[in-house]
């Protein structure tokens, strides 16, 4: 029987405690055995890992040279804790860049973001929650279970999971043949058709390939959208800041390098929030000031959902980066802007692979709509038009995590048979693939449920 | 007539009776081996064969516990063949045709050995019990005889019931009488029981069959013995041989149907599934034209033969019509018809994990009475049980052996986790940690566990820690030395295998599945990396298999880490399963019946949902569950 049981307990978890929003402070909260330690290496004060517990600490957070924000940093060392776990609270200034960038450096040196509920459960698992609750948690258990397969579904509903679980169905078909050259190799059998498994896993990694886009957007509604814009010096990109954010949130000059450190502000648009990073413009500088903000923009440029380069139409230089690079997991569009300047622009962005042509200037004076950009954005980023509401969207952790592993799985299945592995190796991975499905679609385990019903119900708080 | 007392009585002198009398004795306890006929100790009642696919890894076990299957199936075999050689070596199964006479003889001097160990031709009739706790045995012939453990391995002998066409008498194996009364004896200790089938095919005189017709099937040019204490092998190996039925034969066989003891409903007990009689085979499968036989010789010295895949109960001249019918076979003799038995079992879900029943103390169950079929499987319950019988008269911890650790863990726990209601057989698919529990390293697995038991002497430990240690200088020597392209590249090119582009570790290149690591240290002058070891097997192809597997190793590793979360978490005994309200009707019911040890087990009882698991990890964590009364 696979079993998630333990899946996740050894990680260390993060969350902000305090709602989002406008507010005096706003608290981080981690938990889990890495939480000293990996608090430890985004605060400069006193050393965490040796102070005692129950004890408040002044530092500032962020990376070296880079900080983020001065905070009140609280300790509480197993078992004596909400969870139960080391804890450690961040108290920040109540602005939401601020907590989302110590959350964000937090889970880049080891943290994982928390599922809803997840501390209570680990506090829960811990003996941290009155014991007269855990009849009613049971009871809770049980009532949930009745529905135990819309339960794991509440992402995700819709002709998606249907799908998924015939796939499965049809894997354990051909998994079970799989077994059956293993087991009763000395008789008359057939055997498994390794043309039908090898469709089969395409269709199943082009399902989940799906479920993976609306967990973007799933996560797009939640977090919001970040979109780093770059390009050389006087491409235009604090006029396009500005014509995006319909006020003028960034200086504007003619002077080549203008910008010099990074500017962040928001728009919404189809509900989702799209936040816009203005950085310096990419040269070769002796400018210190600049040089320091040249840094900065490429670092931008990893935490970034979709990394906009503006590329000067006009000025006929090339575009910063011959082709897409690879190391940088963000998306890339590419705008090809100052179309107003010039004719025959067309030419130019074919040859230069440019996938939308503006004039920053003309929607700053509101002569040509910004929507169409806002659209290229949305649909590079979460690809929202193939989510028109009667599809489905997966906003769980988990099941994006399951989601990969299945995906994973079919890749290593793919390379077996391509490398025609022995079929023991083929069926371990077809099986993985099989319960990373069932994971995701409610052949549930153990603690997803527990999971499910904790972030469902908010019990011990 | 009472008779001097004894620590254990093992009734039974099976595979699982030889093991669980020879493992106890080993261990010191002073053992009574009953059985109704001495010279059947040790028989091969079915086919003629030991191993086979996951069943091999078991045989393996069992030697690496120091057990008597597989020496007695080293000097017994006539045909030695590794299974599966070309579907990975997790599944690489040993098979061993035997000579039944000589392997049953083995078997018996083993046994005859060991100073602790005496036998008696007796048949035990009824227990003796003091309150919960067993006391002994009556025999047939009037006698009581006192211990403080009983092993009771009655295989198909408890209410026997042998079936051929319209003809049905009681016996225990062909030309055997049944064992009678240890049923109610059990029923009166609050035990239950239920009814199996099983069958065997028809014997025939080699003298008679047409050889010249039929297709060969030899064993391995280079055989592979199951004792990790086998230096040698017989030298000269016998074959078996292959033929086919057809539609004329089935037709044959369909005119014997409204006399088949299954087809008209006398049997009752359940049979396996996946070793039908040939009648069910053609009635279930009706499209399939063909059903292959295998003609095993069932020693060097006799012309028996045993046709595998011909098991059947139909009338006797209708066998004999239809097996003449086959080519190879037409003017056969047939030395004895197939028949099938019924038998009475003991659902096992009534055992512990040390497969002690939970009704009666010092009371120990092994082999068909558990619900299995096989040798194998007996055999390694019988070693077992021989094991804890006498843990249990030392007030000791038992010998329980986990999932992840053998084949005998994967066993044990299918059967007590999720009792059986059909003859249980082991496959390499029930285990789940497969890649792991290989026939090549059960002594790494097991024999350190053996000898701090007592089971096995200082020569065997000695002999797997050398194994290992080859194994280990192999791995090591294969990841610090080096081949260049040009060195190297050669050989791949023959493979049809990219060449590689820069100086790389041995160790890289053998990871490539095509690439064999023998043929590669051979091909390249460094053969000589490969450190000598004790007996027959090849330290290269054991590593080969370290390197390849070592991903998936490394994933059951881990998925062993999460399930030990929940095997830890144990259930009290005191739970009243029937009184917790949050979890489903069935799950109470079995729940109750079975009265799971840990979480872990818990968790694979069908019928258990991982809600109902769930609810118990919340409550046995909290300390708030219903309890029972006393």
């Amino acid at each position: 029987m696979a079993t998630a049981a333990g899946d996740s307990v050894q990680d260390t978890i993060v969350a902000r405690a305090t709602p989002r929003g406008a507010s005096a402070l706003s608290v981080i909260r981690l938990s889990g055995g890495r939480a000293l330690e990996i608090s430890g290496r985004v605060f400069s004060g006193k050393d965490l890992a040796v102070q005692p517990s129950h004890t408040v600490h002044v530092g500032w957070v962020g990376e070296p040279g880079d900080p983020i924000d001065q905070v009140v940093c609280t300790l509480f060392r197993a078992p004596h804790s909400a969870t139960g776990e080391d804890v450690v609270e961040f108290s920040c200034h109540g602005s939401d860049v601020a907590s989302d960038a110590l959350i964000r450096l937090l889970v880049r040196v080891g943290a994982r973001l928390a599922e809803p509920g997840e501390f209570t459960l680990r506090a829960f698992m811990n003996g941290k929650v009155d014991l007269a609750q855990a009849e009613a948690i049971a009871e809770l258990i049980h009532a949930q279970s009745e529905r135990a397969g819309r339960i794991s579904m509440s992402h995700l509903r819709g002709r998606y999971s249907e799908e998924l679980n015939a796939i499965r169905e049809r894997l354990v078909e051909l998994v079970s043949l799989l077994e059956l050259e293993l087991d009763f190799s000395e008789e008359d059998v057939a055997f498994a058709d390794r043309t039908r498994l090898v469709a089969l896993l395409t269709e199943a990694a082009d399902r989940l390939a799906a479920l993976m886009g609306s967990f973007r957007f799933g996560q797009a509604l939640s977090e919001g959208v970040r979109v780093v814009i770059v390009g050389r010096p006087n491409a235009g990109k604090s006029t396009l800041m500005n014509s995006l954010l319909g006020y003028d949130r960034v200086i504007v000059s003619d002077i080549p390098g203008t910008t010099r450190d990074e500017v962040e502000a928001s728009v919404v648009k189809d509900g989702i929030r799209l936040s816009f990073v203005d950085t310096a413009g990419r040269r070769e500088t002796d400018d210190q000031v600049e040089a320091e903000g040249v840094r900065r923009s490429l670092d931008a440029e990893h935490t970034a959902d979709l990394v906009l380069e503006l590329v000067d139409l006009s000025a006929g230089a090339p575009p910063l980066f011959a082709a897409p690079r690879s190391e940088t997991t963000a998306h890339r569009l590419r705008v090809g802007n100052k179309a107003d300047l010039m004719a025959g622009t067309e030419a130019f962005a074919s040859a230069h692979a440019v996938d939308i042509v503006i004039s920053a200037v003309a929607m700053r004076r509101g002569e040509e709509p910004v929507e169409p950009l806002l659209d290229a954005i949305l649909e590079r980023t979460v690809g929202h038009r193939a989510f028109d509401g009667e599809h489905q969207v997966v906003t769980s952790q988990r099941q994006q995590e399951h989601i990969r592993s299945a995906s994973a799985a079919i890749a290593r299945v793919r390379n077996g048979l391509d490398a025609s592995v022995s079929s023991d190796m083929l069926s371990a991975d077809v099986r993985q693939v099989i319960a990373e499905i069932g994971a995701i679609t409610g052949v549930v385990t153990n603690e997803d449920i527990l999971d499910q019903i904790f972030s469902r119900f908010c019990i011990g708080k | 007539m009472q008779q001097p007392s004894f620590d254990i009585i093992v009734v039974g002198g099976g595979h699982a009776g030889s093991e669980a009398a020879a493992a106890a004795a080993r261990m010191g306890a002073r053992t009574l081996l009953i059985t109704m006929s001495l010279e059947a100790i040790g028989r091969m009642s079915c086919n003629p064969a030991i191993g086979g696919i996951g069943k091999g890894q078991i045989a393996r076990e069992i030697d690496a516990l120091g057990g008597l299957m597989g020496r007695a199936t080293d000097e017994a075999g006539l045909q030695f063949r590794m299974l599966n050689r070309s579907k990975g070596p997790a599944v690489w199964s040993p098979r061993a045709q035997c000579d039944r006479f000589m392997y049953a003889a083995s078997v018996r001097r083993m046994l005859e050995a060991e100073p602790n160990l005496y036998m008696r031709a007796d048949q035990a009739v009824d227990l003796l019990s003091d309150g919960d706790r067993i006391a002994g045995v009556k025999t047939q012939l009037g006698v009581d005889i006192t211990a403080r453990a009983v092993i009771l391995t009655s295989g198909t002998f408890m209410n026997g019931q042998i079936h051929i066409g319209e003809r049905s008498y009681g016996g225990g194996r062909m030309g055997e009488g049944p064992s009678k009364g240890l049923t109610g004896a059990l029923h009166r200790l609050g035990l239950e029981s239920g009814r199996l089938k099983t069958g065997t095919p028809p014997r025939l005189d080699g003298r008679t069959i047409n050889y010249g017709v039929l297709e060969e099937q030899k064993g391995d040019a280079e055989p592979v013995p199951f004792s990790f204490m086998t230096d040698r092998l017989p030298e000269r190996q016998l074959s078996c041989w292959i033929t086919y039925t057809d539609q004329e034969v089935h037709d044959i066989l369909r005119t014997g149907f409204d006399r088949s003891p299954m087809f008209v409903g006398r049997i009752q007990g359940t049979g396996p599934r996946y070793c039908p009689s040939i009648e069910d085979k053609i009635d279930r499968f009706a499209d399939k034209d063909r059903h292959q036989l295998f003609l095993e010789p069932e020693g060097w010295n006799t012309d028996e033969v045993y046709v595998n895949g011909f098991s059947t109960s139909l009338p006797e001249e209708v066998q004999m019509e239809a097996i003449r019918r086959v080519p190879g076979l037409e003017s056969v003799h047939m030395l004895r018809p197939g028949y099938a038995i019924e038998y009475d079992y003991f659902p096992p879900y009534q055992l512990r994990y040390s497969l002690e029943t939970k009704a009666v103390r010092g009371l120990f169950f092994a082999g068909q009475i558990n619900g299995t079929t096989g040798y194998e499987e007996a055999g390694a319950q019988g070693l077992v049980a021989g094991v804890n019988a006498v843990r249990y008269l030392n007030e000791a911890e038992p010998m329980i052996l986990k999932r992840s650790e053998a084949y005998i863990g994967v066993l044990i726990d299918d059967l007590v986790a999720k009792g059986t209601e059909e003859p249980y057989r082991m496959f390499t698919s029930r285990a789940e940690y497969r890649m792991m529990l290989r026939q090549d390293n059960a002594d790494e697995r097991l024999t350190g566990k053996a000898f701090d038991l007592g089971l096995v002497g200082e020569d065997r430990l000695r002999r797997t820690e050398e194994r290992l240690a080859a194994r280990r200088s192999l791995l090591s020597s294969l990841h610090q030395v080096s081949l260049t392209p040009d060195q190297v590249n050669p050989f791949l090119e023959e493979l049809g295998s990219a060449p590689v582009r820069q100086t790389d570790r041995i160790a890289k290149v053998a990871l490539r599945p095509e690439v064999s690591l023998g043929d590669l240290l051979r091909r390249t002058n460094n053969l000589a990396l490969i450190p000598s070891l004790p007996g027959l097997e090849r330290v290269e192809e054991m590593v080969e298999t370290d390197l390849k597997y070592e991903g998936y190793v490394a994933r059951e590793q881990e998925m062993i880490q999460k399930m030990g979360q929940l095997e830890d978490l144990r259930l009290p005994d005191r739970i009243d399963y029937r009184a917790i309200q949050n979890i489903t009707m069935e799950a109470r019911e079995k729940l109750d019946r079975i009265r799971p040890q840990n979480l872990g087990q818990a968790s694979r009882i069908s019928g258990v949902s991982p809600s109902d698991v769930s609810v118990l990890m919340v409550m046995v964590r909290s300390g708030r569950f219903p309890s029972l009364a006393g």
